[in-house]
């Protein structure tokens, strides 16, 4: 299942946990939706690349296990945006479930 | 690895020469991860590569992905061309006062003449006037903060709109106007998506207007 839109709120929301790299980052999304949500990973990074054009998340070089990686955090602003997009999409399921429920 | 090497061909098709060193570092990280992820998971070794490469999707959609969110050729072009322009002017300090000194003199040529009851040349002098100030303006004014810029932007914007209107309704060949706003129209699109693309604290001062 592939929810348009969503994947920014994904990635802030695996972001907000730990600082993670690109690949770390599409197989917790994967993982944490127990495989329902699959997405092409390389529209991960344009995503990426997006959120760290609005100030939302911020990438920082490290070595890990020898090998030189890009990885990325999340910014206060993006956190700030987390929890307004969490609240957002919390409502929306609410009402649709709720109409779902009814029929 | 050849298969990889098609979709990073194709991934980054028209991006600006930066734009694709980045992704293709990025994505040769990622597939690398993937794959080996995939041989520890007890697939071959071309098994394993396979999988990363499926689990990437489709190149032109990334394509279009990252066209959306990193510069293209062209507007690395236009980056690097208006870096230049701005240069050019900051090195001849005696330019800003030759165009500040041909705005006053058609402002005041065009008042003249109007007052004179030429209308046409007066108004064609006066809005010449009115381009010269918005070309000299950055010069002096401290306009490089975002609220400032976009203030001075939509003046410009507003400008080249009342040209176009002027034009279109008092020359008989409407389509000349069309024809010489329609490259500073050009510019000013892709000015915006540059801007649009790269985070504000990186932006070089002539972004700003």
């Amino acid at each position: 299942m592939n929810l348009k839109g969503t994947l920014p709120t994904l990635i802030l929301e695996a972001l907000a946990r730990q600082p993670n790299h690109g690949y770390a980052i599409a197989q917790r999304i994967k993982e944490r939706s127990s495989g329902v949500l699959d997405f092409k990973e390389g529209t991960l990074y344009p995503a990426l690349h997006k959120l760290e054009n609005e100030g939302l998340v911020e990438s920082f070089d490290e070595v890990e296990s020898g090998r030189p990686r890009r990885s990325y955090r999340i910014t206060k602003i993006g956190k700030a945006a987390l929890a307004h997009n969490r609240a957002e999409w919390l409502a929306l399921s609410q009402a649709v479930t709720t109409i779902l429920g009814e029929a | 690895m050849a298969n990889l090497e098609m979709w990073l061909k194709q991934a980054t098709k028209c991006l600006s020469a930066d734009a694709a060193a980045k992704v293709r570092g990025e994505i040769e990280e990622h597939f690398e991860q993937a794959r080996e992820a995939a041989a520890l998971g007890g697939a071959t070794e071309a098994d394993a590569a396979q999988a990363a490469l499926v689990a990437l999707g489709n190149a032109r959609a990334a394509n279009r992905a990252y066209r959306r969110v990193l510069l293209t050729k062209n507007e690395a072009r236009i980056l690097r061309e208006s870096a230049w322009e701005a240069g050019a002017v900051c090195a001849h300090g005696w330019l800003r006062w030759f165009v500040l000194f041909w705005t006053a003199a058609t402002l005041i040529a065009g008042i003249w003449i109007k007052i004179g009851g030429w209308d046409y040349l007066a108004n064609l002098l006066l809005m010449a006037s009115i381009a010269l100030g918005l070309c000299a303006s950055p010069m002096f004014l401290p306009l490089f903060t975002p609220v400032r810029g976009r203030m001075y932007r939509a003046t410009k914007l507003t400008f080249l709109a009342a040209v176009m209107v002027f034009g279109l309704v008092s020359f008989r060949q409407p389509w000349l106007i069309f024809v010489c706003i329609w490259p500073a129209l050009w510019n000013e699109w892709n000015r915006m998506s540059i801007r649009r693309k790269m985070p504000q604290t990186d932006w070089p001062r002539h972004l700003y207007l």
